[in-house]
């Protein structure tokens, strides 16, 4: 079969073309929570480093020259490379200085989560390798870090030949980083960047065990700033404040940390909580696009803008499915002659939605069923309905009325599991099915 | 930035396989590409220009194409060429100087020995107040100079345009790029079904 599907490969010419950005358009509006996020993070370090600082000059504990090197300290401490004693000057190149690390490094961050999401389904190449990709002025000891953060992960993932060669999924790459980040860059100025290690390498140094294929392919699915969390115990109560209300929706600081809420991401919440998340103020600059996505879906229905329908399906999957698991029923009239082909395919591979359909709703209280005569009625009874959504808070988040009813989303299926027709009062054939997630 | 396109197809794939596994398909076909392009841009002489463009190439699968991309101010002007350009010359774009603080009016062409390239350093960060730089003309030619420790050191040329050809071996051949794809496809295929 290998290689039928492989006589179906062609070569297409090769041509610049212009690229897409619709499917850019989410990475974009993650990168800005990022950039807020951290810019957020960083500004609240340096204006207690300063804030302090001043404090002491105030108390008469330190002089000018003191606190400036203080500051300068700080900095340095932080990943910046202050260029002399140019403070106060119009040529404030440290200032400018630390401004390039800032946006470079953000904009490798961007290349290496880009990166890494990508490699998490290329499969050919399913391990990194570490390596210096260009020269600094003061190189830090990485192979020092690798051993260290490698011994701190236990070694999960991470050949142990000397290389400096892991797995994508291996949780080395978090401990390596300065950031918490899985992909370069691991640290500020950095010059050591990842490159790809093949199938048969990863083999030969032992590190293909159990699931790895489906490893990867669940981790492809994480966005940039799920799990992203930053330790704050540097900062004192009142900053810490300061800093909550100055991120916004963005993120939650709470017990030292300041924790991403990945607007427009996929991190899994409680309907709840994700509804609080529509509901919350975001900065100008940071789009919600999960919160527009549901909006025009509430207005338009299926008929919304295609650009929309990734953020609305982010949205509904990554709202986490009721707890109770209830039996729920959804029924649907078919004309006679329509039905047989329709039941065929639900008993052969089950219900899904139909391909036009974000979400079917299934409602709680069942009623009698009745179909018109020339019709069929088909009903479903979802049993146990494990993967059901609650999508009312959702709604109400946007001021909206909901339907009472929950939801099945596009893409899930329902596996059949018993059958039974009946005559309805006027002759009409009703069909039962009863199913259970699949 | 640098776009490429490139298709490929799994179409006697079965449905199932192609809708668990297509993506894992197409995935390794567009990192086969990644690696063969960022080792190509690689192994191009320079202390660092071209390695920081190996860095920033990236994919992403839409549809049934891959579509690879070199995120690096100046890898698509020596692709390229300047041909495209107004005039097809690439010229100073006016901006404020951030040494000067006057739009700018020509560009710096740094010289081999020059600081600037030494250092991988832009002139505002040489850390030269502007009443220490100087321009010396000779006809139509002209050259920056900075004084830097009580020397005057030769920064480069100034020059009103640039005219660049285009030069296709920026990137890897179409043929070795199609193989790279479809070698990464195959890959995967033989992965998934032992």
């Amino acid at each position: 079969m290998p290689q039928e599907a492989a006589k179906q490969l062609r070569r297409q010419t090769l041509a610049p073309v212009a690229m897409s950005t619709r499917s850019w358009d989410r990475v974009d509006a993650q990168l800005r929570e990022r950039a807020f996020f951290m810019a957020g993070v960083d500004n609240a370090r340096m204006l207690a480093a300063f804030r302090r600082t001043a404090q002491e000059m105030a108390a008469g504990k330190l002089t000018l020259p003191e606190a400036r090197r203080k500051v300068r300290e700080h900095l340095a401490a932080q990943g910046y490379e202050p260029a002399g004693d140019e403070a106060g000057t119009i040529h404030d190149l440290r200032s400018k200085r630390r401004l390039d690390i800032t946006l470079q490094t953000n904009v490798d961050m961007a290349a290496g989560w880009a990166q890494r999401k990508a490699g998490l389904t290329d499969i050919a190449n399913p391990g990194w390798e570490l390596y210096r990709a260009k020269q600094v002025r003061a190189p830090r000891d990485w192979a020092q870090r690798w051993q260290e953060a490698a011994q701190e992960v236990g070694w999960q993932g991470v050949a142990r030949d000397g290389s400096f060669v892991a797995l994508l999924t291996s949780p080395i790459w978090v401990a390596l980083s300065h950031f918490g980040n899985a992909y370069p860059p691991y640290d500020f100025g950095s010059g050591m960047w990842v490159r790809k290690v093949s199938f048969e390498r990863c083999r030969e140094l032992g590190l293909l065990e159990g699931e790895w294929v489906t490893e990867m392919e669940r981790a492809a699915d994480e966005s940039m700033n799920a799990d992203t969390e930053v330790d704050l115990s540097d900062l004192k109560p009142d900053e810490l404040e300061e800093l909550d209300d100055t991120l916004l929706g963005v993120a939650d600081v709470a017990e030292g940390r300041a924790r991403m809420r990945d607007v427009n991401g996929t991190s899994p919440y409680g309907a709840e909580t994700m509804a609080n998340i529509l509901a919350s103020e975001m900065p100008e600059e940071v789009p919600n696009l999960q919160r527009a996505a549901l909006e025009e879906y509430a207005a338009h229905g299926t008929q919304m803008p295609e650009e929309a329908k990734p953020a609305l399906r982010d949205l509904f999957r990554r709202t986490l499915p009721v707890a109770d698991a209830p039996d729920l029923w959804h029924e649907m009239e078919l004309p006679e002659a329509d039905a047989p082909a329709a039941c065929a395919r639900i008993e052969k591979k089950g219900y899904t939605p139909p391909t036009d359909a974000e979400a079917v709703a299934f409602y709680a209280a069942a009623a009698a069923a009745r179909a018109q005569q020339g019709m069929v009625r088909v009903r479903l009874n979802w049993v146990g309905a494990r993967t059901a959504r609650d999508l009312r808070p959702l709604y109400r988040a946007l001021e909206q009325q909901p339907q009472e009813a929950l939801h099945l989303l596009r893409g899930a299926s329902l596996r059949v599991v018993n059958k039974r027709e009946e005559r309805g009062e006027n002759g009409a054939r009703i069909i039962t099915y009863t199913v259970k997630d699949d | 930035m640098l776009h490429l396109q490139i298709e490929v197809e799994g179409g006697a794939l079965p449905f199932e396989w192609k809708a668990m596994h297509n993506r894992l398909v197409s995935g390794s076909a567009a990192g086969e590409v990644q690696k063969l392009t960022a080792a190509h841009l690689n192994a191009r002489p320079s202390r660092q220009y071209w390695q920081e463009a190996a860095m920033h190439v990236e994919t992403a699968v839409e549809g049934g194409a891959t579509v690879v991309s070199v995120n690096h101010r100046g890898a698509a002007l020596h692709f390229y060429g300047t041909a495209g350009l107004p005039g097809g010359e690439l010229r100073a774009t006016g901006r404020t100087s951030l040494v000067t603080g006057k739009p700018t009016k020509r560009l710096l062409i740094p010289t081999d020995d020059s600081p600037l390239r030494k250092g991988r350093v832009e002139l505002y960060e040489l850390g030269v107040a502007p009443e220490d730089m100087s321009v010396h003309r000779k006809g139509e030619r002209a050259w920056l100079f900075a004084d830097i420790g009580g020397e005057e050191v030769l920064l480069g040329s100034l020059v009103a345009a640039v005219r660049m050809e285009p030069d296709p071996t920026v990137l890897p051949p179409d043929s070795t790029l199609s193989a790279a794809a479809e070698r990464g496809a195959q890959k995967a295929l033989q992965i998934l079904i032992p």
